[in-house]
């Protein structure tokens, strides 16, 4: 009797150890960690709405970034599906949460635009335009490579743009924590983005 | 078949597999030996500096020595780019903010070409090579070692055969 009592507290011992070990056990984000974070550049642009946009007015919430354009054929229908899943993901915490679509085809991407294309896909997703010189003073801060890959019809629309895919992950004190790369998986944003709300 | 010719043939058959098993590790251990690339150390976190004025350097078509050209990793490694420079960098998928540090975590061998802003080529080669684990080497042995053994049997029944014993033998 006295061996079993013996055997049931070492096996509670041994369980409340290794039941502390994994809690106290240092989050490991799923995305390319930035480190230490680094202040997210602020700046204002417009939505699809026509309203203004200031990412320093998104504080207390996660901000997912992603600059692409609406003629774009593969990276960013795919990204902004990936947006969508993560977000439906979320559930209620989605509200805590912001998806942007950042163009760098500003000369085709009107609001307008961006209103139908995202209306398609999520009309929940924030779709940002502005100047040429607003916006490049915006590509320049988050390192956004763009280059016009000219089309092979006379088609204003034939015109493609090579650009940078990753997505950018701002906490709620405006920094930024994480990149995800092209092909995001919706699992991982989830898990970094419910981390970071419940660390405020 | 007799018992004890059966007993006789399962002999053989172990006795092959046995010597089987040995060449194979003979030969794998000596190539493991003078092949020896690192790739069976555990993963690692491996740090790449860029230092301050590195974008000039590369603007101006210079390399940076401390920079390598291309990095060998093992899968389970984590690269994390460290940025001393002024400007924002970018590596494959990563990108560092100035004063920052960036981690790529490599979990798949392969070899990459990721385009590199810290480069005068702007391209920078990772390859990262499966570990070469004691499972691993246990398995490559297994599987030499079996054929090879099956392949001893054969021969020595061929070259050697097992005769019927007499009444008086058994």
């Amino acid at each position: 009797m006295k061996k079993l009592v013996l055997g049931g507290l070492i096996a509670v011992v041994v369980l409340a150890i290794a039941g502390a070990e994994m809690f106290l056990q240092a989050y490991k984000f799923r995305g390319s960690v930035i480190d230490p974070p680094a202040p997210a550049t602020d700046f204002s642009l417009k939505d699809q709405n026509g309203q203004a946009f200031q990412l320093s007015d998104q504080r207390g919430k996660i901000v997912l970034m992603f600059f692409g354009y609406t003629n774009c054929p593969d990276v960013c229908p795919v990204t902004l599906a990936q947006f969508k899943q993560a977000r439906a993901q979320l559930s209620q915490q989605a509200d805590r949460v912001r998806f942007v679509f950042i163009t760098v085809d500003p000369e085709r991407d009107t609001a307008e635009k961006m209103k139908t294309y995202l209306g398609a896909i999520d009309p929940t997703i924030i779709g940002l335009g502005g100047s040429q010189g607003e916006l490049e003073q915006v590509w320049r801060a988050y390192g956004v490579y763009r280059q016009k890959q000219p089309g092979q019809s006379q088609d204003e629309y034939a015109d493609l743009l090579e650009h940078s895919s990753r997505v950018y992950l701002v906490d709620t004190q405006g920094n930024l924590r994480v990149t995800f790369p092209f092909g995001l998986v919706p699992d991982d944003v989830e898990q970094d983005v419910r981390y970071l709300l419940r660390k405020g | 078949m007799s018992m004890s010719q059966r007993n006789a043939v399962l002999k053989r058959i172990g006795i092959s597999l046995a010597l089987g098993l040995v060449i194979a590790w003979i030969i794998a251990e000596a190539s493991f030996v003078i092949l020896k690339d690192n790739s069976d150390r555990t993963p690692q976190r491996v740090e790449l500096v860029i230092p301050a004025g590195t974008a000039d350097k590369v603007a101006a078509g210079q390399a940076v020595p401390s920079i390598p050209t291309d990095l060998v990793f093992v899968v389970g490694d984590t690269l994390v780019v460290k940025n001393e420079d002024m400007s924002s960098h970018q590596l494959g998928p990563i990108w560092v903010p100035p004063g920052t540090s960036a981690s790529l975590n490599l979990d798949t061998a392969n070899r990459y070409s990721y385009a590199c802003s810290f480069q005068p080529s702007r391209y920078l080669g990772l390859d990262v090579r499966s570990r070469v684990t004691m499972a691993t080497r246990i398995i490559a042995i297994l599987f030499a070692g079996i054929p090879t053994g099956a392949m001893l049997a054969v021969y020595s029944f061929v070259a050697f055969p097992i005769r019927p014993m007499t009444k008086d033998e058994e």
